[in-house]
This record gives C-alpha cells, sequence and structure tokens, in this order.
C-alpha cells in the first residue's frame, strides 16, 4: 500500500518507564508511555495534543533520542531506534531535529549565533569552514535571520528571533523530521502566528514531516494534517484533523475541545482538570484509566482495559462506548 | 567562551572601592613582575648582602628597614611578592582545572563516579584546610612546586562542588539537550556547552580562594612548613621576622605582613565586585 | 569571715615559703631519659648531675674533685685504686658500697644501648678489693683514666636489679644531693633535696626544671618571674633582659665549625664530577673567606669567641701558638684561582636549625660570604633529628657541626673527629669529612696511651697543627658562649661544662 511507504517514522508498542525513587533502597514504576502505536506521514504534520503529563514530551524525546524506551520499536529509514541514544544513532540522528519550548534556554547563552548554527554541521557534515559559513547565511535567508545577527549572543534577541534561530539550527541539515515541542506557546501572541507560518512555509519548502506536540487546539487546528490525543501515556483517539474536530468520539478529546471556550482563548483551561481526579502513573487502574473523568462511565470500563480499536480510514480510538 | 561583556566590565568599574582594589593589585602584580626594576637589591643574590648591613632601622638607608643577614625588607618583600602571588595563582588555576573536571564528570555523568568524588570532597572537607595542607607539606617537604600541589589539594574540592551544582541544573537545560539530540559526545557537551555556563561563579569563587591560597601558603610558610627562607615568601619573611619581633625589630614581620594584608584586601575588593556584578546574570 | 581571712593568710604565707624553697629553672631543652647510660648530651647530663654522682667529677673550672671516691691513685701504668667514701647512701636509704660501682662499671660498658661504651674502651675490667675499695684495670697505659671516670654516674645495683631498661629510662635513684619526684615529659622535672646528701643539705628544697624550647617563651617566663633561671639566653634578647634581671656569660667548651668531605672524587652535593674540596687550597680559601668577627659582632650580639683551633684555651692540648687567619677575601680569591676555581663552584651547605646558637643564620652568613668569592653556596637547614642521621652517614660534601669537649682534654676532638675513620679501634666516630692522615693518625694513637702529661701535650699538639695547619681538615668558626639569665633571688655561677648543678646555687 502506498500508505506504508510514504510512513516516515513507525513507533509500535512504546513504553517508557521511569523509576522513581521512593526510599533509598526501594523505588517505583513510573509509566509514562504506555505502548504507543503511531505512524507518521511523510511531508505531514502530526500534532500530539494533551494535557501536561499524558506523555507527550516523552514521546517526542523518546523519538529524538534523548530518552531511550524500554519495549516497543522506532521504525526510522528501516533501522529500529527506539533503543538508541543519538550518539549510536549515527546519521540516522540527522533527519530527526527538535526545536524546544522555550528559546530562552535551549541557545546556549554563551554562544553566538554562528557557533549555534555551526555545531550540527560540525557533528553530521565534512563541510569545510567556507561551506559551513554557506549553509548558515543559506539558512539564515530562509528563516529570516538577518546575517548581522550572526556574531551576536542569544540573550541579545527577542524571543521571536530566538526561536526563529532555534528553527534554523533545526532545519540547518536538511532532516526529514521535525520534532516541535510547544515550538509558540512560550512566545508572545503576537509573534506565535509569524513563527508558526515561517514553519508551514519551511515545511512546503523543505519537504518536512512535523510531529508537533502542543496543548493548543486553535494551532493544531491551523496546521496539523493528522491529530493524536494522548491520555496518561496513551493515545485515546487519532484520526485527520477534519475527523477529529468535526466528530470527536472519545469523551476524553471532547472534555479538551469544550474547554476551549472560543478562539480568543485557545488554551485548555485549568477548568479541565477540576472534572475528576487523574490517576496516577504509578498505580495505573486496570479498566480503563479515564473512566475516573468520565461522563459515560459504567462498571465495565473499569473491568478491563480498552484497546485502540481502527475504525478504518485513518481513525482510531480507545473507548468500548463508542 | 567570552566571559566579560562591555557592560559587565563598565557596571564592574562603577564601584570605587573595586577601582582602588584592581589598582593595588595590578601594583602588587607590577612588583611581582618586574622586581628587579624596582628593587634596590636582589634578596637571592648572596653577593649583595653584606652582615654589616644586619638590622638596620627602617626609613635610613634601607627603606623597610633590614634584617639579620642584610637582607633589605622592601627588596624583600617585592621578589616575595613574585613567590606568594605565584603560589597564589599556580595553585588557584591548578585547582580550578581539577575541580571543574571533577565537578563536570560528577556533575555530569552522576552515579558512582559522582558518590565516589563527592565522597572523597566531602571527606577532605571535613579536615580543616589548614591540617590537611599540613600533613602533605610535612610529609614532602619544604618547596614552592610542593606546596602549589598541596594547596591544589586543599582547594579543588571547592571548584568541584561549585561545578558540580551548577552541572546538575545547566545538563538539564534545553541547550544541553539539544546538543545531546543532535548527538553530540559527553565530552563535547560537557566541556563545550555546559563548561562555559558555569565559568562564571567558578571565576567568582576563584578570586576569593586566590585571597584564600596566598594566605595558606604565608600560614605554611610562617609555621616552617612552606618556602625557605632563601626563596622569601611574604609568609616566610613574616616568620623570620617573627623570631626577633619581641627583640625590638619590628620591621621584619610588620611590613611583609601590612603588604600580605593589603594583597589580600585588594583580592577580596575584586572578588566582591565581580560577584556583585555577575550574580544577576546568573539568575537571568 | 575572720576565719575565711586567717586561712587566706595561711595559705599566702604556705605558698611564700614554699615558692621560697622552690627553684624553678627554665631550660631550652629537656633531658632524653633518665638513665644516665642512654645518651651523651649536654642538656641531660646537665639534670642527672643534680640526681646522680661519680666517683671523681669537675668543678666548675673543669678541676677534678673527689666525688664518691675519696681518693685515686695508679699503682702501676695500667692499674688504679680507687678508694670510696663511706656512709653515703642512695635516695631510697640503700648504703652505696664497692658492689654499686661494679655493677655500674659492668653497665655502661656491656648494656647494647650504652652511650658511653666509647669513653671507658680502654678501661679493661675492674674489680672489688673491700666494700671501699675498687681496682681497675686499663688497655694499655691510659692517663685519661680519672677524666674519663667522670662519665659514669654511680646506680644503686639493688634498684636496678628488677627493673627494666623502660623502666630505668624514667625513674632515677642515685646518690646526688636531688631525687626525683616527678617527670611530665615534654613539660617538667620536680625534683626534692636530698636532707640526708653526704656534702651537705641542698639549699632549695624543691627543684622544678621546666622544658621552655622556645626562645621567646623561654625569655618571657622569665621576665615575669615565672622561673628564677634561664640558660641559652637568645642573643638577641640580651638587651631587653639586661635591664630588670641579671645576666651573666661564660666562655663555653662547644666548637661550632665546618666539615668539608675530604675523601671522595665525586661528592655527591657539589657541582661537577671533582670535588674541590680534596684540594687544600680550596679548603684554606673557604677559611680565609669567612668573616668570622661580623658573624660573632652581627649575628652573636658579641656573644661568641673566634676559633682557631679545636679546643678553647681551658682545656688541656689547648696550642698557643696557633692564631685563627684573619678574614682576607683576596687571598681566598686567589687561592681559588690557584686551584682553578677562578669561576667558582657550586655546592650545598647542611646545617640544623634546632641545635646551635642562630645555627641557620650562621650558615646563611657563610653561604653570603663565600658568595662573594664566587663559591655558590645553598644553605640547607633542617632539624637536628634529620640533619645528624644525614650528616653522620657521610651523606654530606659540607656540613656546619659543633663539638662540646666534655672532659677538659684535646683527646675527645681527635680521637672521634680528626683520626681517620676506624670503627674496630673506636676512632673517627664523628669524622663525618674522612680526613685521614697516617702520621696524625700515629700522633693520635700515641698520646692516648702516653702516661707523661709533659709529653702527652707535645704529641698532641703536634696532631692538631698537621691536621689543622697542614691539611686544613676542618674550618673552626668560633666557640660558642653560654648565656644565662636570673633573677635576685638566687645566686649563681656557671660552669665551665654548661651543667646547672643547683647544690651549687644559693638562695639570697
Amino acid at each position: 500500500m502506498s500508505q506504508s511507504q510514504s510512513n516516515i517514522l513507525k513507533i509500535e508498542n512504546i513504553e517508557k518507564i521511569f523509576q522513581i525513587k521512593v526510599s533509598s533502597f526501594k523505588s517505583k514504576n513510573l509509566y509514562a508511555l504506555n505502548k504507543v502505536t503511531l505512524e507518521v506521514e511523510r511531508g505531514k504534520t502530526i500534532a500530539v495534543v494533551g494535557e501536561s503529563g499524558c506523555g507527550k514530551t516523552t514521546l517526542g524525546k523518546v523519538i529524538s533520542g534523548l530518552y531511550q524506551a524500554e519495549n516497543g520499536t522506532i521504525k526510522f529509514h528501516d533501522q529500529d531506534i527506539a533503543h538508541k541514544k543519538p550518539l549510536q544513532r549515527g546519521f540516522l540522528q540527522k533527519d530527526i531535529q527538535m526545536i524546544f519550548q522555550d528559546p530562552y534556554s535551549s541557545l546556549n547563552p554563551r554562544k553566538k549565533v554562528r557557533d549555534i548554527l555551526e555545531q550540527p554541521l560540525k557533528i553530521h557534515t565534512k563541510l569545510d569552514k567556507a561551506e559551513r559559513m554557506a549553509a548558515i547565511e543559506k539558512t539564515c535567508l530562509d528563516v529570516g535571520i538577518d546575517l548581522s545577527y550572526l556574531s551576536r549572543y542569544p540573550h541579545q534577541f527577542s524571543g521571536g528571533q530566538r526561536q526563529r534561530i532555534a528553527i534554523a539550527r533545526a532545519i540547518i541539515l536538511n532532516p526529514e523530521l521535525v520534532i516541535a515541542d510547544e515550538p509558540i506557546s512560550a512566545l508572545d501572541v503576537s509573534i506565535q502566528a509569524q513563527v508558526l507560518n515561517l514553519m508551514m512555509d519551511l515545511q512546503e519548502k523543505l519537504n518536512l514531516t512535523y510531529l508537533f506536540i502542543t496543548h493548543d487546539i486553535s494551532v493544531v487546528k491551523h496546521l496539523s494534517d493528522y491529530v493524536a490525543v494522548m491520555y496518561l501515556g496513551e493515545i485515546v483517539e487519532y484520526g485527520t484533523k477534519e475527523e477529529i474536530f468535526s466528530n470527536p468520539q472519545h469523551p476524553y478529546t471532547k472534555m479538551l475541545f469544550a474547554a476551549v471556550p472560543d478562539i480568543d482563548n485557545p488554551m485548555i483551561s485549568e477548568k479541565v482538570l477540576e472534572t475528576g481526579e487523574i490517576p496516577s502513573p504509578i498505580d495505573l487502574p486496570v479498566g480503563c484509566y479515564f473512566a475516573g473523568r468520565c461522563p459515560l462511565k459504567d462498571s465495565d470500563c473499569e473491568k478491563e482495559h480498552p484497546l485502540l480499536v481502527d475504525k478504518g480510514d485513518r481513525y482510531k480510538v480507545r473507548c468500548i462506548k463508542v | 567562551m567570552k566571559i566579560f561583556e562591555n557592560e559587565i566590565v563598565s557596571e564592574f568599574f562603577e564601584d570605587k572601592l573595586a577601582v582602588a582594589g584592581v589598582f593595588l593589585f595590578i601594583a602588587f602584580i607590577f612588583c611581582a613582575l618586574f622586581p628587579a626594576l624596582l628593587s634596590p637589591q636582589n634578596p637571592y643574590d648572596l653577593e649583595q648582602l653584606f652582615l654589616e648591613n644586619s638590622f638596620k632601622a627602617p626609613f635610613g638607608e634601607f627603606l623597610l628597614g633590614s634584617d639579620e643577614q642584610g637582607r633589605d625588607i622592601l627588596s624583600a618583600i617585592m621578589y616575595g611578592l613574585r613567590i606568594s602571588l605565584y603560589v597564589g595563582v599556580a595553585s588557584t588555576i591548578l585547582s580550578v582545572l581539577i575541580g571543574l573536571i571533577a565537578g563536570l564528570v560528577s556533575g555530569y555523568f552522576g552515579g558512582i563516579v559522582d558518590t565516589i568524588i563527592m565522597r572523597i570532597a566531602d571527606i577532605q572537607l571535613s579536615f580543616p584546610a589548614i591540617l590537611v595542607a599540613l600533613i602533605i607539606m610535612a610529609l614532602w617537604g619544604q618547596g614552592v612546586t610542593k606546596i602549589v600541589i598541596a594547596i591544589t589539594i586543599v582547594n579543588w574540592v571547592y571548584y568541584a562542588r561549585t561545578a558540580r551544582g551548577v552541572v546538575l541544573s545547566e545538563k538539564e537545560k534545553d541547550y544541553a539537550q539539544s546538543a545531546k539530540a543532535l548527538g553530540m559526545n559527553s565530552i563535547g557537551i560537557m566541556f563545550k556547552e555546559i563548561l562555559p555556563n558555569i565559568m562564571a561563579p567558578i571565576i567568582v569563587i576563584a578570586t576569593v580562594r586566590i585571597a584564600n591560597a596566598i594566605i595558606l601558603e604565608a600560614t605554611l610558610s610562617f609555621l616552617g612548613l612552606g618556602v625557605p627562607i632563601t626563596e622569601p615568601s611574604l609568609g616566610s619573611l613574616i616568620a623570620n621576622g617573627y623570631q626577633v619581633l619581641f627583640s625590638g625589630y619590628w620591621w621584619g614581620s610588620v611590613f611583609p605582613g601590612i603588604v600580605l594584608m593589603s594583597l589580600v584586601i585588594s583580592i577580596n575588593l575584586i572578588g566582591d565586585r565581580l560577584r556583585d556584578v555577575m550574580n544577576p546574570r546568573l539568575k537571568r | 569571715m575572720k576565719k575565711l581571712l586567717l586561712v587566706l593568710v595561711v595559705f599566702l604565707l604556705l605558698v611564700g615559703s614554699s615558692f621560697a624553697a622552690t627553684l624553678n629553672l627554665g631550660m631550652a631543652s629537656e633531658a632524653v631519659s633518665l638513665d644516665p647510660y642512654y645518651h651523651n648530651e649536654t642538656a641531660t647530663s646537665s639534670v642527672l648531675s643534680n640526681i646522680f654522682d661519680t666517683l671523681i667529677r669537675f668543678d666548675a673550672d673543669y678541676n677534678l674533685v673527689p666525688g664518691l671516691a675519696t681518693s685515686w691513685k695508679a699503682l702501676n701504668d695500667t692499674t688504679w685504686e680507687v678508694k670510696l667514701r663511706k656512709g653515703v647512701t642512695f635516695h631510697n636509704g640503700n648504703p652505696f658500697n664497692a658492689d654499686d660501682v661494679i655493677f655500674s662499671f659492668d653497665r655502661v660498658k656491656n648494656w647494647e644501648r650504652s652511650g658511653f661504651k666509647g669513653k671507658v674502651t680502654s678501661i679493661e675490667s675492674f674489680e672489688k678489693k673491700d666494700d671501699y675499695t675498687v681496682i681497675f684495670h686499663t688497655r694499655g697505659p691510659y692517663p685519661l683514666f680519672p677524666r674519663k671516670v667522670t662519665y659514669v654516674r654511680i646506680l644503686d645495683k639493688e634498684f636496678c636489679a628488677d627493673k627494666s631498661p623502660e623502666l630505668l629510662g624514667t625513674s632515677a635513684m642515685g646518690t646526688g644531693p636531688y631525687s626525683v619526684v616527678k617527670w611530665i615529659k615534654g613539660a617538667s622535672l620536680t625534683l626534692a633535696s636530698n636532707q640526708s646528701y653526704w656534702a651537705g643539705v641542698p639549699e632549695f628544697e624543691k627543684v622544678i626544671f621546666k622544658t621552655l624550647s622556645n626562645d621567646s617563651t623561654r625569655v618571657a617566663a622569665i621576665l615575669s618571674s615565672e622561673v628564677d633561671l634561664i640558660n641559652r639566653v637568645p642573643v638577641k634578647d640580651i638587651n631587653r633582659i639586661k635591664g630588670s634581671k641579671n645576666f651573666i656569660m661564660k666562655p663555653g667548651l662547644r666548637l661550632i665549625y665546618l666539615q668539608m668531605d675530604h675523601q671522595r672524587e665525586d661528592s655527591p652535593y657539589v657541582t661537577g664530577k671533582i670535588n674541590p674540596f680534596a684540594d687544600l687550597r680550596v679548603r684554606r680559601a673557604v677559611n680565609y673567606a669567612i668573616n668570622e668577627n661580623n658573624i660573632i659582632k652581627y649575628l652573636m650580639n658579641g656573644f661568641a669567641k673566634p676559633a682557631g683551633q679545636f679546643q678553647p684555651n681551658v682545656v688541656f692540648g689547648f696550642d698557643d701558638n696557633i692564631k685563627k687567619v684573619s678574614y682576607d677575601p683576596a687571598k681566598a680569591k686567589q687561592l681559588l684561582t690557584e686551584a682553578g676555581y677562578s669561576d667558582g663552584f657550586e655546592v650545598v651547605l647542611d646545617a640544623p636549625n634546632n641545635r646551635y646558637i642562630n645555627d641557620e643564620q650562621i650558615a646563611q652568613a657563610i653561604a653570603s660570604d663565600l658568595a662573594k668569592v664566587k663559591i655558590k653556596v645553598k644553605v640547607n637547614a633542617m632539624p637536628k633529628s634529620a640533619y645528624f642521621p644525614k650528616v653522620n652517614s657521610s651523606d654530606s660534601s659540607f656540613n656546619m657541626l659543633g663539638w662540646s669537649n666534655s672532659d677538659g682534654d684535646a683527646s675527645s676532638f681527635l680521637d672521634a673527629c680528626v683520626h681517620s675513620y676506624d670503627p674496630d679501634k673506636g676512632y673517627g666516630r664523628y669524622n663525618g669529612g674522612r680526613y685521614s692522615n697516617a702520621e696524625v693518625d700515629r700522633l693520635i694513637e700515641e698520646s692516648d696511651i702516653m702516661i707523661d702529661q709533659e709529653k702527652r701535650l707535645i704529641l698532641m699538639k703536634k696532631a692538631q697543627k698537621i691536621a689543622l695547619l697542614d691539611d686544613q681538615n676542618i674550618i673552626p668558626l668560633h666557640y660558642q658562649v653560654d648565656l644565662y639569665a636570673y633573677n635576685n633571688k638566687i645566686t649563681f655561677k656557671p660552669r665551665i661544662d654548661s651543667h646547672l648543678y643547683v647544690f651549687d646555687m644559693n638562695k639570697k
């Protein structure tokens, strides 16, 4: 099928477990990712949404190699990278880049912009100094950084400019996949749109695939092709943007969208949290994780953990009531 | 790795005391670097010493008096400054190097490496610095190089602990994570990414500890375990003068003591100001 | 209230009276051991002279006077008869007799750790004739017999019988004017008077030897009247003391001298492959280059006597005809040029820094004197505990030493420091420079068995003349001067041997 050929990333049953120390000698498992399965289509944008603590950032870090998964596979260029550190992934890592949420901390404050942009080239290419400078200048044009900025330090820039620099660093190696972890949430509202537009332009120009981690529903609406809704380390609903927005099935997704009253205040508000308690990821319930907060809950929900059911037409949902 | 941005420099010089400290320190450095140009006598050159000049009172033929061998105290102070500053600076550079590496490795890798290095540091810190230095010098004997090593062994701990603390927070920051995701190796992340960001607190501590190292050397020399009197440091000059202090020859101890005090004060003034101007930047 | 006052008055009286009867002495160093045969060293001998008697002893000016012996005479060339004092008891009440003498001489000769073996090697055997007469047999004619006997302090045979050597090191049982009350090592030694002392009742009831090794502390103690007398007054502090306390000096017996490596062709602490000190002209040049008068004037505050030979004039063997060479750097340079050292050489001068008066400073001054004739001297000063083992094992090319003549006869230095190193015969034990001259050896050995004192004197003078003037075996610097300060409560006359013999001191 053409679909599988166009998949750039194939995530299967990924589990990430953190050891939490409860005393000097005892530790407990924290299940950050529970058998996450996800396919990412080349050239598209997939948005991963959910409340904070749902595991969406962990998912990004596992893909980028900052964390190694305990179980499962991540197929990238037909190789399993789920258990490899960035250094062990070799040239594969060149094609997976990351944009962090906070441009104030993601750029080394003691390095000039030129050095920051040069670093990926030094690590992953054999270009000489002049070629590296040419590549830097080209990327600067792409993202709209004035060349005179190159010899400045990050703290001399505004947040938007910094995020452009961070984006430049991510695309300078011409990657296939860019993981963007809330790339605009730390920015002023007035700047957010500019950065989003830049990212979309770049996607078109460089044929990028985005894994867009966010809790901002309006952003999801704006730029994603597919949406994956996560809750407590697992995907509860997956589908095309149109499908998810026009007809959300899972009660959690409904709750998320309901919490966005109007377009002026698109963030998932604290109200969501008020309705019921999120179970602890250390002691997960036997049944549906969302049951405690679910308006549709009945006794069946607490008996067995629901599976992510493929409903066809790229739509999946994890709820026995649907 | 640029540390002194222009604004820091200009902010630094807003404080008059700090400026005075800088000038005093530069004057001392100059004396220490070019004692031959300024001093009336070379106290190392035995051909220039005459017993006839034994214990000449100050403000006469010898501006600050002479010791029993006829050694000019002023010249001895200038040459002594050289040894004292050399010991202070050399031991500080060495201990910063060792402390930084230990702190970086300890903080970055954590685990058993961290436990071992920090336990060594804790054990060493539980002994008074002077005691550790005394034991080392008693085992090894006198000598400038030996005292530098002894002070380094005492002082690296302070840098290691500070560096480790900063590394623990810096390594979690996104720039370090980003470098890691790029596929940079640990050595590169530690030294190219994190190291420049922990230099500010280290520099502030180093200025304070230079003064501390100079005092430690003076103390050891005063106790007869530092540098020999034939290569006088300020501490050994004070010790030498102390033997006859109560016999009326006060100048042998008092003048080197005043210079030692001024040197330490000038360094502390600089250190205090550096801490003031560098700290807000750390918080940001 | 009245009662309280009364108690206070009585207390003050008691304190006052006990103070008057107590003599406090501030000593620069303390006894190494209370065992009188353990270590031959001035500080130890000084203390022990108050506790033990010897058969024959020296008075303050080195005259031989009777001690526990009443008379002694040579029966022939190799036999001496010594008559003992009757009615003497040890501090524990045991009577003193010939058995104790036999026991003591036997122990000093045969105890494996005896530090005085060398003093009595020529005394071959001894026997008890009756309870108060002892016969000594010497190995060949032995004119020094009465002097050597002064080293042997008499122990109580019964007391020592069941004591381990360690115990004898901390407890002493003698016949002397004072007995041991308490010894706190490193702090003080308290003695009580022996009320039945054979020579009379000592004037002070209690004597405390306080160890005040730090110069400033010792000076402060006499200035604050914490002690009544101190020895080794630092020369720098004499002016401070002169104002309020009595100050007295006594020319001492200790020669301070420089020793050079004679033997090795390639000496360890000299630059180059050839040992310059092997050349007589270099040794003489060093002698000319040292301005001893300046050292005495500026470093010793005048309190030392320039030394031109092995011993001061009170010692038998002193030679009036030998004069100290005067300071002459030009002559020194000329000699060095003749020897091929016009550009000098480099050498390490080893010196102690806590043994002799101003030892390290003197070494520094010598280094600066020699620098003026292009000999570059690096002074390596160290504590005596490290210094003496180094020098005695000849691990040195150039060093500074002191020799204290303790029996008033030139033979002690000639035997130990001038004669070739010969451990079998017991000669040259402290000849670390390994100077060796067969003619000098012959003269020394001959003088040691010469009964005729006139002829002995000629032999000893001749030996010194060859060794010192012809060979420049050592470079004599000065004789130390003993300096004491004491308060007005006592009368005090220093002894030539530096001992603080309390029995000779009086209340004022």
